[in-house]
């Protein structure tokens, strides 16, 4: 498991890359969660949070959109928005499943998008296992 | 000719937002991709939609079930004659949902026209979540079936046999997504185990090519079919 953080940011409407890093080797999933309260709905502001996979081949692209602090299933508001990825498996012409594990070749990019800035979030952390 | 797995993948949003988007890469050109999705209710049920990153939408909903308590919605999606490259496919919200899951499935060898066959959805509270037979019931050896269900908790149900796993996320959804390829055409019903408690689950089966009807019976003379049965 590695945990990476990612700092405090003003993120401005557009693309801003806040993480560019090799992967270590055995990866199969990997969590970003950020800060969210800095984000007003009421306004149409939301943050998409992109985590590029890049196996020296293929560029695998996973995001989410997130429009703000909310409400979990107890009702109890929250200010921390997760993604949540899974790499998956391939299978082969015999129908064996081969689960995608990253090798050292491997590097991620984490792109936040700020589909109406400023938005100031205090950061949080990538997480790959 | 039988469904294969190809390849599958997940993501999982815990947070309110419109869209959440899982990558695949290589896909083959005429592949079925079968799409699992799960979300919050409190919401609503309804405005929700899956597309490429070309922005091309799905072929179908499937089938879907809405959850009573459970809080958490499941729907099966899917792309017919599908392909190909390095793709991500998203789950689209509106109004914007929380608890969000999407797990995706590319297989080869379904039919290209029209693969969607039975469907079942239900919703219940016992220890074992099932979605029900499919119906129609399937007829064509080789066909593969996905089954998703979801509980609004932070334990997944559990995949049970004779499916395979596809992605569990238990984040506070609760989601489970398996599937199954059926060598022999047999009554589905997509099944899981958990602790007692609500839940919500649905399966919809994808069919091969259709072997086609066996020709009618040859008459030597050339006479319609139907004059030849009168005269036996």
């Amino acid at each position: 498991m590695a945990t990476i953080p990612v700092g405090a940011h003003t993120f401005q409407t557009g693309d801003t890359i806040v993480q560019n890093a090799a992967m270590p080797a055995g990866i199969t999933s990997a969590v970003l969660a950020l800060d969210v309260s800095g984000i007003n709905k009421a306004i149409g502001q939301s943050l998409v949070f992109n985590v590029f996979v890049n196996d020296g081949v293929n560029v695998r692209q996973y995001y989410a959109s997130f429009d703000g602090p909310w409400l979990n299933k107890q009702g109890v508001l929250q200010n921390t928005s997760t993604l949540s990825i899974s790499f998956g498996s391939t299978f082969d012409a015999n129908g064996v499943e081969h689960p995608i594990v990253s090798t050292t070749s491997w590097s991620s990019k984490v792109v936040i998008t700020a589909t109406a800035g400023p938005i100031t979030s205090s950061g949080g952390n990538l997480t790959l296992s | 000719m039988a469904i294969t797995r190809v390849q599958k993948g997940g993501t999982s949003a815990i947070g309110s937002g419109a869209t959440l988007g899982v990558a695949l890469t290589g896909v083959a050109a005429a592949s079925l991709l079968a799409i699992g999705t799960s979300f919050d209710t409190t919401g609503g049920t309804t405005g929700t939609s899956i597309t490429d990153d070309l922005s091309v939408a799905a072929t179908g909903k499937a089938t879907s079930n809405p959850g009573t308590a459970a809080a958490q919605a499941v729907e099966i999606w899917y792309y017919a004659n599908y392909g190909g490259g390095n793709r991500t496919i998203t789950l689209n919200n509106s109004p914007a949902k929380t608890f969000r899951a999407i797990a995706v499935v590319e297989t080869a060898g379904a039919d290209t026209v029209s693969p969607l066959g039975g469907v079942a959805n239900t919703a219940g509270t016992s220890a074992a979540p099932a979605s029900g037979n499919i119906s129609p019931a399937p007829t064509l050896n080789g066909g593969y079936a996905l089954g998703v269900a979801a509980n609004a908790t932070t334990t997944a149900p559990v995949f049970a046999s004779p499916f395979a796993d596809v992605f569990s996320s238990a984040l506070g959804d609760g989601m489970d997504a398996e599937d199954l390829l059926q060598s022999v055409a047999a009554n589905i019903s997509a099944t899981w185990t958990q602790a007692s408690g609500n839940w919500a689950a649905c399966c919809a089966g994808f069919n091969p090519p259709s072997a086609g009807n066996p020709p009618p019976p040859l008459d030597l003379m050339h006479r319609p079919f139907w004059q030849s049965l009168i005269t036996q």
